[in-house]
């Protein structure tokens, strides 16, 4: 009696956590959905049902040279930021967490800090300093905040693959004849190399859309994600829709293969 | 320090030629706080399976670790095959040390992982593929050559970090608790297959560990180390026969070591008084001095154990009283013999059986060949005999 009465309640619960999932899944997504079956919709009004499908805003989209020179400006910042942020977070990361020195905790720290800053203050602080300096602003000054604003993300996964890394392997190679840049490139690299690749195609995720600290440093020539910006702050434009949608499918690329080269990993 | 007598070696085997194989000279380390290793001399013969026994935190990993260039030590020299190597790393010394835990490379298959030295040494391929099967065969794991790391037990691992280390001939093998990790049954079966291997080879094998089983049955030497010194060496019969302190005597897990204080020395003998018992010991090699604290063991296997008749006056379960096999009555200075007690607990192991005798108000481990004897029950009333010469004395 009282086991059924139990049970009928857990079942009760388990509904309720179902619907619960549910709701906050269609919270997360609609405007996504909303944002792609426009992007498909035939007329220019953004109102359901929608009454055919076309192509047409994509073709729109890819006929403005706006977008089209935002798309490789944002390519080219987030290839530039995805390179310095590689080379300066592995070399980094490796010191840090492979040869224990004194202050090895603070630099930590002081790597980690930007993550926590808000983009906006990051984005305001470079412009002053780039004022200061009477530097002309331009892709790479915005290359140089998307790398303040990403290494920490890219130092964080990577150390946490390196905590797990048995020095005594190192110890090994070395008992087997490896100097020091054979014991990196035979043991340490090979062992690394799939979390350096996830770690940079985070950084690669978080750079192509990033707004906040771009606005604030960006020349002449604009990102894609200004050029969205400016063109949804004039007039609801479909193309921008189309626009959208295919940044959710690129950063959705990036995150699959990202799963697989993490799935892959040895440990 | 004494040296392993050539007579105390197993037979049928390879002798250990003359060459010096490795040689410590004063080699010191110290950690922060601590002096893990202490001024320390040793010279390992060409062929020779030396294993360095003690508990954790003696320093035996450490002195290893320091033959292979792992650790620098503090002071010292150490020398392999006459070749002072003190200021060589570990890539440029003629050693290969299997670790205890494992530590193979797990991008690399099997035999990558054999070949990793011999293709650092840019050996040719087809050379490298020989060397790489031998080792493989070395080891019993002929057809794991394609496997990957992630595929392997505990004890298939080690057998492959042997081959590693085998294929890269080295001109010592160190060994650091290589099989502590694994399952007693594998153990036992790594153990007599590692010593096959050192026959087959010839090869000098410096080994460490704690398990004192391990090091007996393995090794032609066996240095006792404790708190960073090596206090005792010598072949494991010398070292089981002769124990040379009570610290070495527990540590090869002997029972009946008994604290004893000298009240006389004279003509190669001792008195040792040990509470209310009085023993006679033959001088061990280090001799001691009337008044010195020291120890003595009686090994279980010394003891003459016989049942006494259920009214026999010396049956009772108080074994406390005092006699002597000549049935003289007792006297406080005269040495015992003989000792009544009773059984307590009786273990039964094949050949063997081991009881715990509760006599003059302490336990005994006495061992009994089973034989054709029969096996006495717990309670039987039972007399301890032993020979004074099988009393041994030790600081």
């Amino acid at each position: 009696m009282l086991r059924r009465l139990r049970r009928r309640l857990r079942r009760r619960g388990i509904g309720l956590l179902h619907a619960y999932v549910a709701l906050l899944l269609v919270f997360l997504f609609l405007p996504l959905a909303v944002l792609i079956v426009f992007s498909f919709s035939s007329s220019g009004q953004l109102r359901f049902p929608i009454t055919g499908l076309s192509l047409r805003w994509y073709r729109e989209a890819f006929g403005n040279s706006g977008v089209v020179s935002g798309i490789f400006a944002s390519l080219e910042v987030a290839a530039a930021t995805g390179i310095i942020v590689t080379l300066v977070g592995t070399l980094a990361a490796t010191l840090v967490n492979r040869h224990r020195f004194r202050g090895a905790g603070v630099v930590t720290a002081l790597m980690l800090a930007p993550a926590a800053l808000p983009g906006l203050v990051i984005g305001v602080a470079l412009l002053n300093f780039y004022g200061d300096l009477h530097l002309t602003l331009s892709l790479a000054t915005v290359v140089v905040g998307h790398v303040i604003y990403t290494l920490p993300y890219f130092y964080l996964v990577l150390s946490a693959r390196l905590r797990r890394f048995d020095p005594a392997l190192e110890e090994a190679a070395a008992d087997m004849g490896a100097g020091p840049w054979q014991r990196f490139r035979r043991v340490v690299a090979p062992l690394i190399s799939p979390a350096v690749i996830a770690s940079a195609f985070v950084v690669l995720a978080l750079s192509w859309d990033e707004f906040q600290v771009t606005f604030f440093t960006i020349g002449d020539q604009n990102t894609l994600p200004l050029v969205i910006w400016s063109r949804a702050r004039l007039s609801i434009d479909p193309s921008v829709n189309a626009i959208g949608t295919l940044m959710v499918a690129g950063s959705l690329l990036v995150v699959l293969f990202t799963r697989r080269f993490i799935a892959d990993s040895y440990s | 320090m004494t040296t392993g007598s050539p007579l105390a070696r197993p037979l049928a085997r390879t002798e250990p030629g003359n060459r010096t194989a490795v040689q410590l000279e004063a080699v010191t380390k110290r950690f922060a706080t601590e002096t893990a290793v202490h001024p320390l001399d040793l010279a390992i013969r060409d062929g020779e399976f030396v294993t360095l026994l003690g508990p954790s935190g003696c320093g035996k990993t450490t002195l290893l670790r320091m033959i292979a260039g792992l650790e620098a030590p503090d002071d010292g020299t150490v020398s392999i095959f006459g070749e002072d190597v003190t200021d060589r790393p570990a890539n440029k010394r003629p050693v290969n040390l299997v670790f205890q835990r494992v530590t193979l490379f797990p991008h690399l298959t099997v035999a990558e992982n054999v070949a990793f030295g011999l293709r650092l040494r840019r050996v040719g391929k087809r050379e490298t593929e020989e060397k790489v099967r031998a080792a493989l065969d070395l080891v019993r794991l002929p057809d794991f050559g394609s496997r990957r790391i992630t595929e392997l037990s505990g004890g298939q691992a080690q057998r492959i970090a042997l081959a590693r280390a085998i294929a890269n001939e080295p001109k010592v093998l160190l060994l650091d608790e290589p099989l502590s990790a694994l399952d007693l049954e594998i153990r036992r079966q790594l153990q007599a297959e590692l010593k096959d291997i050192h026959r087959r080879l010839g090869l000098t094998f410096v080994y460490v560990t704690h398990d004192q089983e391990e090091a007996m049955s393995m090794s032609d030497r066996v240095l006792v180390m404790r708190q960073g010194r090596i206090v005792q060496a010598g072949s494991p019969v010398e070292i089981y026969r002769q124990p040379r302190s009570a610290f070495v005597a527990r540590f090869l897990g002997m029972s009946n070591v008994l604290t004893v204080t000298v009240s006389a020395a004279e003509d190669g003998w001792l008195l040792l008084d040990a509470g209310d018992l009085r023993f006679r010991a033959r001088q061990p090699a280090t001799p001691l001095d009337a008044g010195q604290h020291a120890a003595m063991v009686i090994r279980p296997d010394s003891f003459e154990l016989r049942a006494l008749g259920p009214g026999h006056p010396e049956g009772q379960p108080d074994g406390d009283r005092r006699s002597d096999d000549e049935g003289s009555p007792a006297t406080v200075a005269a040495p015992v013999t003989g000792l009544a007690g009773q059984i307590q607990d009786v273990r039964f192991v094949g050949s063997v059986v081991h009881y715990r005798v509760h006599a003059a108000g302490r336990d005994w481990q006495v061992s009994a060949r089973a034989g054709h004897e029969a096996v006495l029950a717990e309670g039987t009333p039972v007399r301890l005999a032993w020979r004074d010469e099988e009393v041994i004395a030790m600081s």
